[in-house]
């Protein structure tokens, strides 16, 4: 049984498509030019619209969207980019679809048909009413209405995946499961939806290699699309603002080691301790050093000196053949791209989170060891909260809560959204008496 | 122990009484001659990367070295040996396994036990472990195949062997430990996580096992000091020693519905009661478990199958000299 994907799904196979390359390129950079501008957008076909008018809609869609998964499979760089902007594209996508159906119909193409099911299914097929026996109801949750405003768009209500495609979920108990199937709210998938559809438009775009190798026109073909988003990256313009995260750049706040988040202050130690990171690891704590305004040199001398990779090397040599790692976090090899530093989703994800990773019972001795000049009591409360929140999964809330007990300062959102932003606020805590004062509101001494 | 655990009694087992036909349909023939062992032999020497050709050369090895301790392994895509240790060679599937021992529950015994030592008070808590995983395996996941082990000791292995888990990852296998687990750090801060709103077969898990068994082992007094009234706290009692079928249904008519005190007597439930696992036991996809009817080398009882943990004491369970008898 075939299922009806949406046109907006860039998995959907396209189908016979004919467009010229002229206007290939002009699709491409048009998409190029929306996922820069950051401004996600929709396709939905209007009531007014012939066949004719909306296959030309399609054929943007489509076309601008392979030429840039042709142009990326040649580029590892440029392919980390596509796959984050066309995740976010997605996610935008999924989430606001207004056709149920239509949601259904896309998880079945990434899980399997035979992993996902409506609840009717679910009901007819082991014969029973989940609604009843666990008195369910369909009632908006809070996330489901602050995501979009409104209910129309279904967030609140339940399909089944089986558990283990969906690990993080269940993980989470953010699901009931019935018979090795997780019945979940589409609010709570939308992460892990997101994650799934990266992972598999990621293995597209490699395979997609092989037509770009076999064709020499078509190589010649991605070259403009290729040079404009290298030429775009250089810019800056594509790795993300810091004001996103609500906060402004910072120099020198690297020489305040006392600043830095719990995460960075273990990867260090462990630098310091073993001589070595894991690859991610460096890549965490070399855009961390360069976001908190550690110069090139600076970073450069802070790998030769803590380093194992120094064995046997001058300084000099040392920066010709180890120190190219940090030379490309800096822009200055490869594709010349600016880096930034992960945000905490991201790190939980995929990077070193102090409070995913470690053992809750080593993080309560960091906190006894590092505050000990703090009253006990205020150490113990601490101690207990952040647990709390941690066996809850919140790990950025207890990075907040541990923010408090270091700085006396409450984060409003009440979580750390970026590493960058817990060593900035710890700075002016600490370091800056003017920004002090302009953010007493945020103080709970 | 009744007598001296010698090698040669040992030896005598494994050449005659060990069931490896049953041995043999427990683990499946699928992979044997991949599949990794490992044994505790000579001075408590430890030695693993060993696979045999055949289930005769495995008889002859265990009976001939004696062996005290017989473990199995993972499937990998090679035989493993010395020379292709485990850590070279491809991994290619393993059942999902449970630990469940009687010491982990140290900090919650209240009979006065500790480490290998239980009674049948405490033995309790791990019955009402396999009953509460072995419902959430079946009712939750989904899963069938399902056999509790006897691990020899003080403690059960569940071994979940429906096709699906061997192929499991280590993140699926974290994420149904994660669901099961609600106490954190569990031999030091026991941070206890709030019931869980949206997995309601769970929920209803601890509100039916679990809290039977904590309400028929508390007193008066210990619910009035969660805040129950008195006359209250008596009628729950007999409430619970009389209901035929306790199940979360009854838990919510009979506990009052003031909100502080139910949170706090879930806390207390799911502390004191709440099944601990060994996690990485679980996790771990090239951990090595005790052989299923093997001989437990400390106290010469063997491994056997559970066939009703209601039932199951460890003082009953054979030993190798009633095998041999």
């Amino acid at each position: 049984m075939s299922i009806e994907l949406p046109d907006w799904y860039v998995l959907k196979e396209p189908g016979e498509i004919t467009v010229d390359v002229k206007n290939w390129i002009e699709y491409a950079d048009t998409r190029i030019n929306r996922f820069i501008k950051g401004d996600p957008w929709i396709i939905n076909r209007p009531t007014s619209f012939s066949d004719e008018e909306w296959e030309i809609v399609k054929v943007q869609e489509i076309g601008g969207h392979f030429l840039l998964r042709l142009s990326a499979s040649t580029n590892q760089r440029i392919s980390g980019w596509l796959v984050e902007v066309e995740g976010d594209l997605f996610e935008f996508r999924f989430m606001s679809s207004i056709n149920f159906d239509e949601k259904i119909n896309v998880l079945k193409d990434l899980y399997g048909e035979e992993n996902v099911k409506t609840i009717q299914e679910l009901n007819d097929f082991y014969q029973i009413n989940l609604y009843r026996q666990f008195n369910l109801a369909d009632v908006p949750s809070r996330r489901a209405r602050n995501y979009s405003g409104t209910t129309k768009r279904d967030l609140y209500k339940r399909i089944a995946i089986r558990f283990n495609k969906i690990p993080s979920v269940v993980s989470a108990k953010k699901a009931l499961l019935y018979k090795g199937w997780a019945v979940v709210r589409i609010s709570e998938i939308r992460l892990t939806v997101k994650r799934e559809f990266e992972k598999q438009i990621s293995d597209v775009i490699k395979k997609s290699a092989v037509f770009v190798d076999e064709d020499s026109n078509l190589a010649d073909t991605i070259k403009p699309v290729t040079q404009k988003i290298t030429e775009l990256a250089k810019s800056r313009r594509m790795g993300g603002s810091l004001s996103d995260f609500g906060f402004a750049g910072s120099k020198e706040v690297y020489t305040q080691v006392d600043c830095y988040p719990p995460c960075i202050l273990d990867l260090v130690t462990i630098l310091r301790d073993k001589g070595h990171l894991a690859h991610i690891e460096n890549w965490q704590l070399g855009t961390f050093l360069k976001e908190v305004g550690m110069p090139i040199n600076e970073q450069l001398k802070f790998w030769y000196q803590t380093s194992v990779d120094n064995v046997g090397l001058t300084f000099d040599e040392f920066v010709n053949r180890i120190g190219y790692q940090i030379r490309h976090i800096y822009g200055q090899t490869g594709g010349g791209i600016d880096y930034r530093s992960p945000k905490c989703k991201t790190c939980i994800d995929g990077y070193y989170c102090y409070f995913a990773h470690k053992k809750l019972e080593d993080i309560s001795e960091d906190i006894k060891i590092r505050f000990k000049d703090k009253k006990e009591e205020m150490i113990d409360s601490s101690i207990d909260d952040i647990s709390k929140i941690i066996v809850n999964n919140r790990f950025q809330s207890a990075c907040a809560r541990y923010f408090q007990l270091h700085t006396g300062w409450t984060i409003k959102s009440g979580r750390i959204n970026h590493m960058v932003q817990y060593s900035t606020q710890a700075y002016k805590r600490f370091h800056t008496s003017k920004d002090k004062e302009k953010l007493s509101g945020e103080k709970n001494e | 122990m009744n007598e001296e655990l010698t090698p040669e009694i040992i030896s005598e087992f494994y050449r005659t009484k060990f069931p490896l036909d049953k041995f043999m349909a427990f683990i499946g023939l699928s992979g044997f001659k991949n599949r990794e062992f490992g044994f505790v032999v000579g001075e408590d020497r430890f030695i693993r990367n060993i696979s045999f050709e055949n289930t005769k050369e495995l008889r002859e090895f265990m009976a001939t070295r004696s062996v005290k301790h017989a473990y199995v392994g993972a499937v990998y895509a090679q035989s493993p040996s010395r020379y292709s240790p485990i850590q070279k060679i491809k991994w290619k599937f393993r059942e999902f396994i449970y630990d469940i021992d009687i010491n982990d529950f140290d900090l919650v015994r209240t009979c006065g036990c500790q480490g290998y030592a239980y009674c049948t008070d405490c033995w309790s808590l791990v019955q009402d472990t396999v009953l509460f995983i072995d419902e959430t395996m079946r009712q939750d996941f989904g899963f069938t195949d399902i056999t509790w082990l006897f691990s020899g000791r003080r403690g059960v292995h569940g071994w979940i062997k429906d096709t699906i888990t061997k192929n499991f990852d280590q993140a699926q296998r974290v994420a149904i430990l994660n669901y099961l687990t609600m106490v954190h750090d569990q031999k030091r801060t026991q941070t206890i996580e709030e019931i869980p709103k949206e997995a309601k077969p769970l929920r209803d898990r601890i509100y039916s096992i679990i809290a039977k068994s904590y309400l028929l082992n508390s007193s008066e007094e210990s619910l009035v000091e969660i805040g129950i009234a008195k006359k209250k706290a008596k009628d729950i009692i007999q409430r619970v020693k009389t209901s035929s079928e306790f199940d979360a249904q009854t838990y919510n008519l009979i506990i009052p519905s003031n909100q502080t005190v139910r949170n706090k007597l879930s806390q207390e439930i799911i502390l004191k009661r709440y099944p601990r696992i060994d996690r990485k036991v679980t996790m771990d996809t090239r951990r090595v478990s005790r052989m299923p009817y093997s001989i437990h080398g400390n106290t010469g009882q063997l491994a056997v199958v559970i066939k009703d943990i209601k039932t199951f004491y460890p003082d009953s369970a054979p030993n190798v000299w009633d095998a041999l008898k």
